[in-house]
């Protein structure tokens, strides 16, 4: 037999985390449990499972041994997809109740039941079948065996049609303690979905967890579960569904151009960065201007505030420079505040993956995530950012996290940590105490793929923005504040007096420079004329020769030619 | 006197046996419901059987899942059903004479939208 035909058949659920957790859905064919206390989401997973269906055309059959078939419609009209599945023609709801004052004379079985959802299903050619709060009906059967027995009964019977049977059950009891009902058949049946509901800090946590799959590779971690207007939603365990955009190579100005070179020319589109800091550090301030930079450039940026309502962010960034009215009124900025406490971390992280969907950013600032992470689990915390930060890089999205260093809180340490590894840069904001005065220093602790400086810097705010001050060292320590500007003026001192000497110096040279090329000049003049005195007399001196020559020459002719009275030679008496 | 009220001898209301066909705990029900019948002396004017196999829709209708069962209705009373192949003889005798009481008898339960 070939691999392929053994492989477990499955329907999708339409629900993309349960699809996901389960590696596709439920199996085409069989009984599915869905065990869990009251109010944990039983029957509304079993109707979303429904409408989704129903959207794709499938038929299904709910019966309800629990609530009333009124109060199962009011149930599904609380949600989104309950309108369409009420309104469908597609499925049956039928009232399965027993009578309050049914009793037992003997043994019985379920083949009425299956003969009855076997007509149903046939009339409206359905593949789903929701026996709704099933200990309900197995109450009634006398023993553990009995119930197992009737169970497999329906599973086998439903594997031989074809259909996909939900069976929903509490496993406690109205007045406390576990039902055994349930329980009993647990061991039956191939497939089991836990749900469960418990109050923390006086706040519902629902939880889900895939406690048996046979034949299906399924993720076997409880996995939280929010129960919202769009119905039930197992956030952490979808993955993003479009295929991750490359890693890109274009850098993008953080709005502080210092910073910018300390990042070695911006921080790479897509990527996420971490700034940390203590209280009053300029997370915030810092995280703005990057914001207001990426709009100002036309990019869609939404900042998520969970400390800081957004009007007052706004007011706020106007007293050092950053201008994010117009921003947000361009429709370039959306500035939008949650409050931590007022949902779980699991909620706040179904809805900013919303606002994700609605505004399409590209960027994203949630500013600070430690408020989110503080309310959540160490695994969760873990879970959630790093199921956040792989839908943000799939898009592309730039990605800011603020988060406040809290002394004493290893818990929220150990999960900052996390997310720091997560991270592709991390911009670590503190408090330098240097000469009675405390200033707030930046460092890079790390930028992947990035040369980038590891000098600590001071941060400077004022009412032109956010800058980083140069770096001035003194011993091991980097000057900041009042004595960073001491030494400022020292060395723009220094410079200006190496300036002022490297003048006179420069006019010193210049000076002589010409001196002497006017000695120059004058020594050529000199040379000049004594060149040509020296020509004239040579001139004269050769006119003179040749006159002497030529009067030498008139006085021999003329002496040739006089008699010689003596035969001695001319010239001498 | 009309059959539909309680009186000695007769079985108050209308009795329903929902079963499925000729299965082994079907036939002991039709046998165990006929012999306490007889053995109390009553007599139901009407009783009717649903064979779920043969007319599923009536389970579907009546809210009867568990078979075998039977039903008894009361204009005003609620619906009565005591589930079971009727083996248990003290259990059977007390709910055909009983006089019954509760809530009132809600009639075929299906809900389907269409």
């Amino acid at each position: 037999m070939q691999m392929a035909e053994r492989a477990l058949e499955k329907r999708a659920t339409g629900i993309p985390g349960l699809d996901a957790a389960t590696g596709g859905g439920l199996p085409v064919a069989g009984a599915v449990l869905v065990s869990g206390g009251s109010g944990c989401g039983k029957t509304v997973l079993a109707l979303q499972i429904l409408a989704r269906a129903l959207e794709r055309g499938d038929g299904a059959v709910f019966v309800s041994f629990e609530e009333s078939a009124e109060q199962v419609r009011r149930d599904a009209a609380s949600f989104q997809w309950g309108p369409a599945l009420l309104a469908s023609g597609r499925w049956t709801l039928i009232d399965g109740r027993p009578p309050v004052n049914a009793d037992v004379a003997g043994t019985f079985d379920l083949e009425g039941l299956i003969a009855g959802m076997g007509a149903s299903l046939e009339r409206i050619d359905g593949s789903w079948l929701v026996l709704d709060g099933i200990d309900h009906l197995l109450e009634l059967l006398p023993d553990e065996v009995t119930r197992a027995n009737q169970i497999r009964r329906l599973h086998e019977w439903c594997e031989e049609r074809g259909t996909t049977l939900l069976l929903t059950g509490k496993t406690d009891r109205p007045g406390g303690g576990e039902s055994m009902h349930v329980a009993g058949i647990e061991y039956i049946l191939p497939t089991i979905l836990c749900l469960s509901a418990e109050l923390a800090a006086h706040r519902l946590n629902r939880r889900f967890r895939v406690a048996k799959y046979r034949g299906s590779g399924h993720v076997t971690d409880e996995l939280p579960l929010v129960m919202t207007a769009e119905g039930i939603q197992l956030p952490y365990s979808e993955m993003p569904a479009e295929m991750p955009v490359a890693a890109s190579r274009e850098r993008v100005s953080t709005g502080v151009a210092r910073l910018d070179e300390v990042l070695g020319g911006g921080l790479y589109r897509g990527a996420t960065t971490l700034i940390s800091g203590a209280p009053g550090t300029a997370k915030t301030t810092l995280a703005a201007s990057m914001a207001a930079a990426a709009a100002g450039r036309g990019e869609r940026v939404l900042y998520l505030s969970f400390d800081e309502l957004g009007d007052r962010i706004v007011r706020n960034m106007e007293s050092v420079g950053i201008s994010l009215a117009p921003l947000r009124d361009a429709g370039h900025l959306f500035v939008e505040s949650h409050e931590a406490w007022s949902a779980l971390a699991e909620e706040h992280h179904v809805q900013i993956l919303q606002r994700i969907d609605a505004v399409a950013p590209d960027w994203l600032i949630i500013d600070p995530v430690s408020a989110l992470l503080k309310i959540a689990e160490p695994a969760d915390a873990h879970s959630s950012t790093e199921h956040l930060l792989a839908i943000a890089r799939s898009r592309g999205v730039t990605t800011i996290l603020t988060s406040l260093l809290e002394t004493g809180s290893d818990r929220l340490e150990a999960t900052l940590s996390n997310v720091s590894t997560l991270a592709d840069n991390w911009i670590s904001l503190s408090y330098r105490v240097l000469c009675g005065e405390r200033n707030r220093a930046l460092s890079v602790v790390k930028s992947r793929g990035s040369a980038h400086s590891n000098q600590v810097r001071e941060l400077l705010l004022s009412s032109d923005g956010v800058d980083l001050a140069d770096v001035y060292e003194y011993g091991s320590e980097v000057l900041m504040g009042t004595a960073r500007v001491q030494k400022e003026n020292e060395e723009a001192a220094a410079r200006r007096r190496v300036q002022t000497e490297r003048e006179q110096r420069r006019r010193d040279l210049e000076r002589d420079l010409e001196q002497a090329r006017m000695r120059m000049k004058q020594a050529e003049s000199e040379t000049q004329r004594l060149a040509e005195e020296l020509e004239l007399e040579q001139r004269a001196a050769a006119e003179f020769d040749r006159e002497a020559h030529t009067q030498r020459e008139g006085v021999r002719r003329q002496r040739g030619r006089a008699p010689r009275d003596d035969g001695d030679q001319g010239g001498r008496k | 006197m009309n059959a539909m009220e309680s009186c000695a001898g007769i079985v108050r209301g209308r009795l329903i046996l929902f079963h499925t066909g000729n299965a082994p705990r079907s036939r002991r029900a039709r046998d165990n419901l006929a012999q306490a019948l007889e053995r109390l002396g009553l007599k139901s004017d009407v009783r009717d059987e649903v064979d779920l196999i043969v007319q599923p829709e009536q389970g579907v209708q009546y809210g009867v899942f568990a078979t075998p069962a039977l039903v008894r209705l009361v204009e005003g009373d609620p619906a009565a059903v005591l589930y079971g192949d009727l083996s248990d003889a003290p259990s059977l005798e007390r709910f055909l004479t009983d006089a019954g009481s509760g809530e009132p008898y809600p009639g075929p339960r299906q809900s389907a939208p269409d």
